[in-house]
């Protein structure tokens, strides 16, 4: 619990770097009341990783190399699809090289896989069974290239967030698709950004409902269930 | 600062990984509001889960703990305290796939804390 308060602290912070602090009021009501957000009070990895994926993000975008890399490379030690955060590092750092011409922001992208690697010692396969999974649901596709199109963020945040996003809607092996892609919650500052100030309040009342609706019918499962 | 969302156009959009945000940091009061009102929303949605499964528990005449989800919000789950299996399930293909849990930082953490 107490890692999904700082992860949703992160996030506000992000938030308010890319936009400002009333969209990230917004962006924050709604990560913490969407239907699946209930795990993040749960002792689940969601709240670890979405964590250290906002620091990473954060760390980023605010050009802070050395925590950007660690934070990835822990996120990869939480969850293998950390390791989409190594793309967004180095899409980042190829751009702030060009611009600053140092070679300093290579740290992030060079220690963000140092967390997959020693965890895919740990099991079998885990990168592959990533592939493996990718390879399903095709119609699924073009809703990941619409929110792409429709809500553009800052690149290296888009990067993770299309990444994500692309392993959660292309894969036909989890068990929960809205869980999974919470991981993609960067998405919700455009979001919370472009809803009209009247539709804002019914689109939070209704997943504000939703989720408390989705514990509920998942306690009663869980509860009801031999 | 224009905070109108509905005239905001791609052109205005910032794209804040590409350049540094140009009006800068807020000032710190903003920010510690900011702070306060994430753990108040944190707080509130916490809150309604609790109170759900609250609820659920008294439909069914059963103890709160009794259930999965309460078991894994009480820190009473299985993994945290041993571990995941330690030995490849039988079986081939998706169903021996998704019997693996892969995330190897997260027991170790949670073991961690609750001691």
């Amino acid at each position: 619990m107490l890692a999904g308060a700082a992860a949703s602290v992160v996030l506000w912070l992000l938030a308010e770097h890319v936009a400002d602090a009333r969209t990230a009021n917004r962006a924050v009501l709604l990560f913490c009341f969407l239907p699946p957000a209930f795990v993040l009070s749960m002792v689940y990895s969601e709240a670890l990783f979405f964590l250290l994926v906002g620091l990473c993000l954060l760390a980023l975008v605010r050009e802070r190399w050395l925590v950007a890399g660690v934070a990835a490379a822990l996120a990869g030690l939480v969850r293998p699809t950390g390791l989409v955060l190594t793309l967004a590092c180095a899409w980042a750092a190829v751009a702030a090289i060009r611009r600053h011409g140092s070679w300093r922001p290579a740290i992030a992208p060079l220690l963000a896989p140092a967390g997959t690697q020693p965890a895919a010692g740990l099991q079998r396969a885990p990168v592959r069974s990533v592939h493996r999974d990718a390879r399903g649901h095709r119609g699924r596709r073009g809703l990941a290239v619409y929110l792409l199109v429709r809500w553009p963020l800052p690149a290296p945040v888009l990067v993770y967030v299309a990444g994500t996003a692309g392993i959660a809607l292309l894969s036909s092996n989890i068990t929960s698709l809205p869980r999974y892609l919470l991981a993609a919650f960067p998405v919700l500052i455009p979001v919370a950004r472009q809803l009209s100030d009247d539709t804002y309040p019914i689109v939070l009342a209704a997943t504000a409902t939703l989720m408390a609706t989705l514990f509920w019918t998942t306690s009663l499962v869980a509860w009801l269930a031999p | 600062m224009n905070l109108s969302l509905k005239r905001r156009g791609p052109a205005e959009r910032p794209r804040a990984g590409d350049e540094p945000r140009p009006d800068g940091d807020p000032p710190d009061g903003g920010r510690g509001r900011g702070v306060r009102f994430v753990l108040l929303a944190f707080g509130t949605a916490s809150l309604m889960t609790v109170a759900m499964a609250v609820a659920a528990a008294r439909v069914t005449g059963r103890s709160v703990l009794g259930s999965s989800p309460a078991r894994t919000a009480a820190g009473t789950s299985p993994s945290p305290s041993g571990g995941y299996p330690q030995a490849v399930p039988s079986g081939v293909g998706d169903q021996a796939q998704s019997t693996l849990a892969f995330f190897p930082g997260y027991p170790l953490l949670t073991r961690r804390g609750r001691r």
